[in-house]
């Protein structure tokens, strides 16, 4: 076997290699695609041969890709980076490929869209969410053609095979092959860093686990309760090895220690009474007395003084130094990198006390600010969630959040099909939007009146509906303290819109519920009975005149008891059409009696 | 002649300058020593001479059967080579060379069986051990050098106080180590993984025969499902068949006999050995088996009165799991084999 | 030599990353890489050619010490070099009375003590020649046809072992006890109950090879082994390895067959040939055991498990001498005590742990 490195300074993503491949067309069969940081102990014989059995038939079978089965929350599945397959099981085909964020903010986010055209071929698919992506690809010749042809292609699955599936011109088909019985996964993120080392030492990796002494020079030891020790580690009397440990060549782990859950790299000294759990140790490290190193990944030739405690999440980088009596923040990382520091220039390290103590050497890291070229906005949540010791109970602080985005998403006005948002909200933000407009816009009545119609119908609502929404809306365009001339006394306003109101009431009954309602709306539009008053008695007055309102209804809702009900303002307003009210019953006999002599004089 | 130089007191010598030999390698070397001080001039004279010698180590001390298969093995050494006689005296030089290499390698059998024994203690095991044995002692320090981190429970051994030495020499060695009585074996065996046992000689059907005590140790051991382990040179493989505890050559008619009518209750024993005797007037008879079992008393404790208790006991070889010497580590079965090879 | 080498390094992968697995195939091939290795390297003196072979088979047995048949076959090749060359030595030179009963004695024994202070084969300037070479590799060519005739020899005693209307028990798959029955079933008309030996299965394959065969054969799980015993008259057992002291390193299941054939005072009869014998001893009752995969006892998928349970999954057992009555080999039956003296005849003492 023959081993050839190609170094490409230009390439950031898997994308850009193969177009570097097929540019130095070094590739001229079926090959197997593989990342570097995938742990597995698969054999990868029988997935090879059904690709190729496969591609003798077809030629559009362009690429296989390892899927393993496991349940949605197991540990080895990188919490932030899940992925959605749609799979045949008949003809191993994969159908469509989404990628499932953690923390899902946008609408994309937490959708599932199809073609449908696939139902035409597969009348049945799965929709899976509990694989594991391998990322172990068998591809065709033809891939990296591929990709050079669609420069855009950077991630092999959220753009090649997202983009292969759903594009109806190339007509290649992607296959699946499900493993149960082989181990295969990325060590994507700290956190899947964690949960492979656990699998490792859990030995779900067999044969690649670390008795195998697969590296030269090893020789580890296995011992029950999970524990891996190589032959030249000096453990002293008192201290104790709980389970699942490794323990490297040359290591000295002082009295009264206590390892669990560790791994343990060569040529480290651990200190007397030190307690490590569920932490990684790197090579040539010194951990002096007394510690607690919990939940963290620490690099070569890091040094903790005495009785540092390391929180969890932390990450110490190579050749830092904890001062003594520090207690290291959770989820810091420290490194002895200077900032700023570029491959020619001698910046200084300038220590944080904060963090690695008086003593101590390191700073902590900040991601550069602004790397990002994609403008899709990554939420930082979704890499939080990749961290070491990510712990789900953190979520409680940002369920604000959660709610927030749920809002957002409400007040988007895209679709009109779905509504699962409460109907009555909408239809008041759509009215109030078209009633803005016609004012802004000066429409005429019969235009604004045939736009409240249609969203009328549209969203299957009634007159009343309508009404209870449009006159505090047009009422509220007045204002009681304007002149006249300026478009914004009551008058002005009545004249100008009060047909629009008039457009939405057409029997009697209709005429009373509108009556309710301005005496609602202006009781609520202003605080005050003056304001009220000024506002209803001119209404009332202008919708008889216009025989909007018909004297049976006005007399109606006078003597309706509801009308006397309700807030103190509803109620002064009531009294202030008494005179009104009195005026028409007044008529109302000079009627009768004028039919009554009608009747006399024939 | 031969009188001139005194085989028993050179033995006595050898063991007084260094306390680590051990007693069949020390007569061994008298005997290399008689052959260098030897005046006789011809082979039987020769013979004889080392015989008699040979007859007289054993007798000195008594009971020990270390002592007495050293001194057989020597002596089946000597005829072994006594063929080819071309002259006296170079032939008296060769065998010197040989005897003296002998030593040297009889000597340093014990570091061998080290060697052998330490993979057997696990880390993290407890081991028991009976008395004081020298092998043991060094199989122990050795596992502890290659940091095998194991606690050991060691019986007393009230008559020789051979635990209280084990101990001293453990503990300084860093070996968590506790005295145990030798009636409490079967409370802590339940505690322990395996039982190591040290061997005066080792028997032609595999059979152990050790301080007293040993035989009880394996009984308990094999109840119990636990492993028990002896240590011995090849030089104490003898050629004896005993069928029973009391087919021992150490066994006398005084041994456990019920002769203790006139026995010293208040009889108490000085640090240099000798008998203080109590109020009660004692026979003759009683006082030397008295003065034979106080020999290695000290404590004031003892009972001058325990009458001729034996010295050591018989352990059949169903109850040995395995026998760690300096040829490889051997089952009970296959401890004949070798002695065939020796004899035929 | 880099040939060999690489010859060598290819072995020790294969073996660390268990694609050579099982006795037979192990045994095999070590056989023929060290029939390469002796007839290509360059050797005159026997301590070159003993260096040359404890060195590639230290690297082999360290590649994967649970795989004992690898340090077996070395330390045969060690003996049947050292006789070689002893031979040669007598041959050439006469005045050594002391070697002449050879057969018996091992350089460490007492015997040794007695003896010369001086030479050993190793040290001794025996003339090297082409014979002496071509010699050392039909020697072991010969091993090698033993190896390939293992199951011939060990058949050949069925009929004795096995009568009519007899009920036999066994556990798990092996090849010997498979052919063993097989040669029985052509003479004898007898019943087999198969332990399935879980979480491998293997006991349902071994059930399905002797039915193909006619044999009368019955399936029971692990768990029903001890309440079957009482009618069972023989337990026939296959091994992995044979340890020193005549105890077994066999599948998952087999202390708990033979610890049940002994309280029903069965029986226990173990076929085996001689080069899974080893002259180690058990240090402890993991010395020699190999945790496989959990995955077969509770599956990967089960997230919420895994986290909380550790599951181990032990391929072997370790079976103590007590419980085995009786070694069917390719040289004869034999009981347990009596191993010690195959050992001595196929082994040398000074081999024993040269790995170490």
């Amino acid at each position: 076997m023959k081993i050839h490195t190609i170094v490409s300074q230009e390439c950031m993503s898997v994308g850009d290699a193969m177009r570097e491949l097929d540019a130095k067309q070094l590739i001229d069969t079926d090959f197997i695609l593989v990342t570097g940081d995938v742990v597995s102990n698969m054999k990868l014989d029988r997935v090879l041969e059904e690709h190729r059995a496969r591609r003798q038939a077809d030629k559009s079978a362009i690429m296989t890709m390892v899927l393993k089965k496991a349940s949605p929350l197991h540990r080895s599945r990188a919490v932030g980076d899940g992925s959605l397959f749609v799979l045949d099981q008949a003809s191993k085909e994969c159908l469509h490929y989404q990628p499932v964020k953690a923390f899902k903010s946008t609408r994309q986010d937490r959708r599932l869209t199809m073609n449908m055209e696939v139902f035409d071929k597969h009348p049945e698919v799965q929709i899976r969410n509990d694989l594991i992506d391998c990322q172990v690809d068998i591809c065709s010749v033809e891939v990296p053609a591929l990709f050079t042809e669609n420069f855009d292609y950077q991630d092999i699955r959220a753009d090649f095979v997202h983009g292969i599936l759903t594009s109806d011109l190339l007509g290649k088909t992607i296959h699946f092959h499900e493993v149960s019985d082989i181990y295969a996964a990325r060590v994507r993120s700290t956190q899947m860093y964690d949960a492979i080392s656990k699998d490792i030492i859990s030995r779900w990796t067999f044969p690649m686990v670390p008795d195998s002494n697969l590296q030269a020079g090893d020789c580890y030891e296995f011992r029950r309760g999970l524990v891996y020790k190589e032959k030249s580690v000096v453990l002293s009397r008192t201290s104790v090895v709980e389970d699942k440990v490794v323990i490297g060549a040359n290591t000295q782990i002082a009295e009264m220690s206590v390892l669990s859950n560790c791994v343990i790299g060569k040529n480290c000294v651990i200190g007397k009474n030190v307690k490590i759990d569920s932490a990684y140790i790197w090579d040539n490290v010194t951990i002096k007395d007394n510690c607690i190193v919990k939940q963290c990944i620490i690099a070569d030739n890091a040094v903790l003084e005495e009785g540092v405690t390391v929180s969890k999440g932390c990450l110490i980088s190579f050749n830092v130094t904890i001062g003594a009596n520090t207690t290291v923040p959770a989820y810091s990382r420290l490194t002895t990198l200077a900032e700023d520091a570029d491959e020619d220039s001698d910046a200084e390290l300038v220590s944080e006390p904060a963090v690695v103590g008086a003593t101590g050497r390191g700073r902590s890291f900040k991601e550069a600010e602004g790397s990002d070229d994609s403008d899709e906005e990554i939420d930082p949540k979704n890499k939080l969630v990749n961290r070491l010791a990510y712990d789900m109970t953190a979520l409680h602080l940002e369920d604000k959040a959660q709610e927030d985005s749920a809002s957002e998403f409400e007040s988007e006005t895209s679709d009109l099909e779905e509504e699962e948002v409460n109907p009555a909200e909408e239809l008041d933000r759509e009215i109030a939007q078209t009633l803005e407009r016609a004012f802004k816009d000066g429409h005429t009545v019969d235009i604004a009146a045939l736009e409240l119609n249609t969203l009328r119908m549209a969203s299957n609502s009634n007159f009343h509906e309508m009404r209870k929404r449009i006159v505090p809306s047009v009422l509220k365009n007045i204002d009681v303290t304007a002149k006249a001339g300026s478009g914004k006394t009551v008058k002005e306003i009545l004249v100008r819109w009060g047909p629009l109101i008039g457009r939405m009431i057409h029997d009697e009954a209709d005429q009373i519920d509108g009556l309710f309602i301005l005496q609602r709306a202006c009781a609520t539009l202003h605080n005050d009975f003056t304001s009220a008053k000024a506002i209803f008695a001119p209404a009332l007055r202008y919708f008889y005149d216009e025989d909007i309102l018909e004297e049976d209804a006005i007399l109606e809702w006078y003597h309706d008891e509801k009308s006397n009900q309700g807030t103190e303002i509803e109620q002064k307003l009531r009294g202030s059409a008494a005179p009104m009210i009195a005026f028409l019953e007044q008529s109302d006999d000079e009627d009768s009696d004028e039919e009554d002599e009608d009747e006399d004089d024939e | 002649m031969s009188e001139e130089f005194d085989v028993v007191e050179n033995y006595k010598d050898l063991l007084r300058s260094s306390p680590e030999l051990s007693m069949p390698v020390a007569a061994i070397q008298a005997l290399v020593e008689l052959i260098k001080h030897s005046k006789a001039t011809t082979m039987s004279e020769f013979m004889l001479s080392i015989k008699d010698a040979s007859q007289r180590l054993k007798s000195s001390v008594r009971n020990s059967i270390s002592l007495s298969a050293g001194c057989d093995l020597f002596l089946r050494f000597v005829t072994r080579n006594s063929h080819d006689v071309a002259d006296f005296e170079t032939w008296k030089a060769t065998l010197i060379v040989r005897g003296q290499s002998f030593v040297e390698k009889a000597d340093a059998c014990r570091y061998k069986i080290a060697d052998l024994g330490v993979p057997f203690i696990k880390d993290g095991s407890v081991v028991l051990i009976h008395a004081h044995s020298r092998v043991v002692s060094l199989l122990l320090q050795k596992a502890s050098e290659n940091h095998k981190r194991f606690k050991v429970f060691v019986t007393e051994s009230s008559q020789t106080q051979g635990g209280i030495r084990s101990a001293k020499m453990l503990r300084a060695a860093g070996i968590p180590t506790t005295i145990i009585l030798d009636a409490a074996v079967g409370y802590v065996i339940d505690k322990v993984d395996m039982v190591l046992v040290g061997a005066e000689g080792v028997v032609e059907n595999g059979g152990l025969i050790n301080q007293i005590g040993s035989y009880q140790m394996a009984i308990v051991a094999k109840a119990a499902n636990k492993p028990f382990y002896a240590v011995a040179e090849s030089y104490k493989f003898v050629r004896l068949f005993p069928l029973n505890q009391y087919d021992l050559p150490t066994y006398n008619a005084d041994t456990l006999s019920f002769q203790e009518l006139n026995v010293d209750y208040e009889a108490r024993v000085n640090e240099d050995g000798t008998i203080v005797p109590g109020s009660t007037a004692v026979s003759a008879a009683s006082s030397t088996a008295l003065s034979q079992t106080a020999l290695h008393m000290k404590t004031s404790e003892d009972r001058a009165s325990q009458g001729s208790n034996p010295l050591v006991d018989y352990t059949p070889p169903n109850y040995i799991t395995l026998l760690f010497t300096d040829l490889g580590v051997l089952t009970p079965s296959g401890v004949s084999d070798e002695l065939i090879k020796l004899y035929l | 030599m880099s040939k060999n080498n690489e010859l060598v390094d290819d072995l020790v992968a294969k073996l660390k990353r268990r694609q050579l697995v099982g006795s037979s195939t192990v045994a095999q091939a070590t056989l023929k890489l060290l029939i390469v290795v002796i007839s290509k390297s360059n050797w005159t003196t026997c301590n070159q050619l003993l260096t040359l072979v404890k060195s590639v088979g230290q690297r082999l047995i360290q590649a994967n010490p649970t795989e004992l048949a690898v340090g077996n076959i070395i330390r045969r090749v060690l003996h049947v070099i050292r006789e070689e060359f002893r031979d040669a030595d007598v041959n050439a030179s006469q005045n050594q009375p002391e070697f002449q009963s050879a057969p018996l004695t091992t350089s460490s024994s007492m015997y040794n003590l007695l003896g010369e202070t001086g030479s050993t084969p190793d040290d001794s300037n025996v003339q090297y020649t082409s014979s002496l070479r071509s010699n050392i590799i039909q020697e072991i060519r010969e091993i090698k046809d033993e190896l390939e005739n293992i199951y011939d020899n060990i058949k050949n005693q069925a009929s004795l072992q096995i009568h009519s209307n007899e009920i036999i028990m066994t556990i798990g798959r092996s090849k010997t006890v498979e052919e063993f029955l097989k040669m029985a079933a052509v003479k004898r008309k007898f019943q087999v109950l198969v332990a399935e030996s879980a979480p491998s299965y293997s006991g349902q394959e071994m059930a399905l090879e002797l039915s193909k065969a006619g044999v009368e054969t019955t399936v029971i799980p692990d768990s029903a082994v001890f309440a079957v015993m009482s009618r069972v008259n023989k337990v026939i057992l296959g091994t992995h390895a044979v340890l020193a002291n005549g105890g077994l390193v066999a599948i998952s299941g087999t202390h708990m067959m033979a610890a049940a054939a002994k309280h029903h005072s069965i029986p226990v009869v173990v076929c085996t040939g001689l080069y899974k014998l080893s002259p180690l001893y058990p240090y402890d009752e993991d010395s020699f055991n190999v945790t496989f995969n959990p995955d077969s006892v509770l599956g990967f998928e089960e997230g919420d498990l895994i986290e909380k349970v550790t599951v181990t999954n032990p391929y072997y057992d370790y079976v103590s001498p007590d419980f085995v009555n009786l070694f069917i080999t390719n040289q004869g039956g034999h009981p347990p005590s009596y191993l010690y003296r195959l050992i001595v005849e196929n082994y040398d003492p000074n081999d024993h742990t040269f790995d170490l």
